[in-house]
């Protein structure tokens, strides 16, 4: 068993006796920033949730820093944070309020609370909008009030699911920084996303899904010298068996066209 | 009609009816809830036989008519116009707003029709058959029938017209967020008042206080009278004083008709505007001038975020506050009835008057109860469960804090001038200290092994076993606010006993509260689904 880190072993999940996540396993490091691929319905969002704590594994185990999640839940919360794939979050609610709810829920002083909020909402410029409704929001804003929510208790490990979706670019530049700066904190980035130029640029190590298994798991640089494929594109295309995409395209127009 | 048809269906999508559930058997539901109350007293009225004078019991329908198609329209408030997503799925279309407006129209017009001949078919048909003379022609009783059918339908749609009319000036005023609080003020306030007079209508069916009422009853029962009195100048032998009251009718309907036209095309033009901009929802000025101060009063950190949740969902989500208006409501509207039903004087502080903030208390409380059970975004409690550690008495001790700010707070500082004025602030406080114990020991056993966060757990339609708790509710009710009240009254002009039954209150909140505390640490955790795992696979299986 690993000392430090997050490691993932033999992990299965079924729903309904089809098997979506078949006996993945891997290690996450401190300081490390991985990105995790594969195309819809690979089982990516799964493994997600199982190491958020929100879906228990079918067979295997989770363990951080040596331990059990299972065994100890309440503890693993406390050291992780979470964005979830889509952003579910009270509409109801100001920014500044949700953003004041899971600091409340983390037990952060109030204090300490509203100077992170303040930093946060100015990095993502949405202090002119901190006191509206998150109904009202943009799906890029939402994006930004979940990431924001998701470091406001300085987690050791953060799991993201699609962070990038929705923003604009100037916050896509801030995130990879932000993810650069935690893994020199000594912090655990896992980032799971369709967005491969960003993952390319911002992730130490790939690791890539394909029908629920682990297909690969190097960086870009080890894997692009391994198959001899110039770009992480092309990598990830070979590695999950797409198809040809022009041929399909253009299948695809002549028949609406008719 | 195509148009027509939608608008007509999304009357009867509700996400409060099951899942799996089809609109069509929520109308069919709707329609026997609606239509049994004319079913059920005719019956009882055949029952008991006898003819005469009917006017308290047309009175009572017309009363039913009108406050039923009045509740009707406060609860179909949001689709009294075109919502937000019609306009945004409509207009792109090419569909003019007129023919949006027009069809939205036709649909509440059949509903409101349809809504009248339920209500008010059967009694149309068995009233006048009853309460005929028994020489009375065949033609006459169909007469008696035409006259009650225009004027119940008459009443009913002038109730219906007002509150379109209301709704389409307060669209109409100010600007969105103004409007978004007064609309919801107002359909608070109307809810609240509607079920109170549905509440306190058979008492029309006592003809002494209907004759009472007709002679000097307050000037909100008129519009009442000018329905009555359109019946009876129908059927053409009316007495002067209905005969004044019946010229009323039609003025008044038709006043109610040329608001709702004049307003309505006004706020549909600021709905359509509203709806192309950002849908703003104000936050409200009051949650952040209250912030410091919850600080102080709430010094933990996931209680006071578990509080602030749950008061900015009480404050800002219609639909929870609509159900907690109609538990006040109910509780005005009993209130009211004990009042009157035994007048006395006050400053001897007779038992209905010391029981009425035991009452609203006890309405609120129980409704704020079940509100909990109502959540609010199920998807989105996912922040909750990945922030549960093992604090759980800290979150879950905001429901009973929030129980008592939201419902026996208020209630005891809208009584304390009125207990001030009647019996001196030494009396008023030892009343109010009471009342309040008792809210907290209500509080507490409302909650007894409650594990869930206020809000947060999806609600199931049919957990609730009605038959049985209806009969609980009434025991505890009879308890609480008549026993509690007489117990109060024969202790009041002794202190010292008085006294020690204050004490003996407190160390029974006292003793209830460590309980709830007790059992609060033990919880392994809170409670988030009521469903067995298999929703949870269907909620987070898509990849």
């Amino acid at each position: 068993m690993s000392q430090g880190g997050l490691e993932l072993r033999g992990v299965f999940r079924s729903y309904a006796r089809i098997p979506v996540v078949r006996g993945v396993s891997f290690t996450l490091r401190p300081g490390e920033v991985v990105g995790y691929l594969g195309a819809n319905g690979s089982g990516k969002t799964t493994t997600v949730r199982m190491l958020a704590g929100l879906l228990p594994p079918t067979r295997g185990a989770i363990y951080f820093d040596g331990g059990d999640i299972a065994a100890d839940p309440g503890g693993y919360k406390r050291r992780f944070g979470y964005v979830p794939e889509e952003p579910y979050l009270y509409g109801h609610l100001s920014g500044q309020e949700y953003l004041e709810l899971v600091g409340g829920l983390r037990g952060l002083e109030p204090r300490r609370l509203r100077e992170k909020i303040e930093g946060g909402l100015e990095a993502f410029g949405l202090l002119g909008s901190r006191e509206a409704a998150i109904e009202s929001y943009s799906k890029g804003m939402k994006q930004k009030i979940l990431l924001a929510a998701a470091l406001l208790h300085d987690p050791e490990l953060l799991i993201l699911d699609e962070p990038l979706s929705g923003l604009d670019v100037s916050a896509v530049l801030l995130m990879r920084h932000v993810f650069a700066a935690l893994a020199r904190r000594g912090k655990i980035v896992l980032l799971s996303s369709h967005a491969l130029e960003v993952v390319e640029k911002a992730c130490s190590r790939v690791i890539v899904l394909h029908q629920g298994e682990v297909v690969a798991d190097d960086s870009v640089a080890n894997l692009g010298a391994l198959m001899q494929l110039p770009s992480l594109e092309a990598i990830f295309a070979q590695l999950t068996q797409q198809p040809d995409f022009e041929q399909s395209a253009a299948r695809l127009v002549e028949l609406m066209g008719t | 009609m195509r148009l027509y048809r939608y608008f007509l269906r999304s009357f009867f999508h509700s996400d409060l009816v099951a899942r799996g559930g089809d609109p069509r058997s929520l109308a069919v539901a709707a329609a026997a809830f609606f239509g049994a109350p004319g079913v059920i007293l005719c019956l009882y009225l055949a029952l008991l036989g006898g003819q005469g004078d009917a006017t308290p019991e047309l009175a009572f329908f017309v009363a039913l008519s009108m406050i039923l198609t009045g509740l009707l329209a406060v609860l179909a408030w949001e689709d009294l116009f075109p919502s937000r997503t019609d306009v945004l799925v409509l207009r792109p279309l090419p569909v003019s707003a007129r023919r949006i407006v027009g069809a939205k129209l036709a649909a509440l017009a059949s509903l409101v029709a349809g809504f009248a001949v339920i209500v008010n078919a059967y009694p149309t048909l068995l009233l006048p058959w009853m309460s005929a003379p028994g020489a009375a022609s065949d033609s006459l009783v169909a007469r008696m029938m035409a006259a009650q059918a225009v004027a119940t339908a008459a009443g009913g749609a002038w109730a219906f017209l007002v509150v379109l009319a209301l709704k389409g000036l307060v669209l109409a005023l100010g600007r969105e967020a103004e409007r978004l609080r007064l609309a919801a003020l107002l359909r608070f306030g109307l809810l609240a008042a509607l079920l109170a007079a549905l509440l306190l209508s058979p008492n029309l069916l006592a003809p002494r206080e209907f004759f009472r009422l007709a002679a000097r009853g307050p000037a909100w029962c008129r519009p009442l009278f000018w329905f009555i009195g359109l019946d009876r100048r129908l059927l053409g032998n009316a007495p002067p004083a209905w005969a004044g009251y019946g010229r009323g009718a039609l003025p008044a309907l038709a006043g109610a008709a040329l608001a709702a036209v004049a307003l309505y095309p006004l706020g549909c033009r600021r709905q359509f505007r509203a709806a192309l901009g950002a849908a703003s929802a104000p936050t409200g000025a009051l949650a952040r001038a209250l912030r410091p101060g919850l600080d102080r009063f709430l010094p933990q950190p996931r209680q006071r975020a578990v509080f602030g949740f749950a008061a900015a969902t009480l404050a800002r989500s219609r639909r929870h506050r609509l159900y907690l208006s109609a538990w006040l409501g109910a509780g005005v509207a009993v209130g009211l009835e004990t009042l009157l039903a035994s007048p006395g004087r006050a400053s001897a502080a007779p038992v209905p008057l010391l029981g009425l903030p035991l009452v609203l208390c006890f309405f609120l409380l129980l409704g704020l109860r079940h509100t909990f059970t109502l959540p609010i975004q199920p998807a989105a409690n996912w922040i909750f469960r990945l922030s549960e550690t093992d604090a759980q008495p800290e979150r879950l001790g905001a429901a009973p804090k929030l129980m008592f700010a939201f419902c026996a707070a208020p209630v005891l500082l809208a009584a304390l001038p009125l207990g001030v004025r009647l019996w001196g602030w030494r009396r008023a406080v030892m009343h109010l200290a009471w009342v309040g114990l008792l809210a907290v020991v209500l509080i507490e056993v409302l909650l007894l092994r409650f594990r869930k966060l206020p809000f947060t757990c999806p609600y199931l339609p049919d957990q609730a076993n009605f038959k049985i708790l209806w009969v609980l509710y009434w025991l505890g009710f009879t308890l609480y606010a008549q026993t509690m009240a007489r117990l109060e009254y024969r202790e009041w002009s002794q202190p010292w006993r008085w006294a020690a039954t204050l004490l003996a209150t407190a160390a029974l909140v006292g003793a209830l509260a460590w309980e709830g505390r007790r059992w609060r640490r033990q919880l392994p955790g809170c409670q988030f689904d009521d469903e067995p795992e298999a929703l949870v696979v269907t909620l987070f299986s898509r990849d």
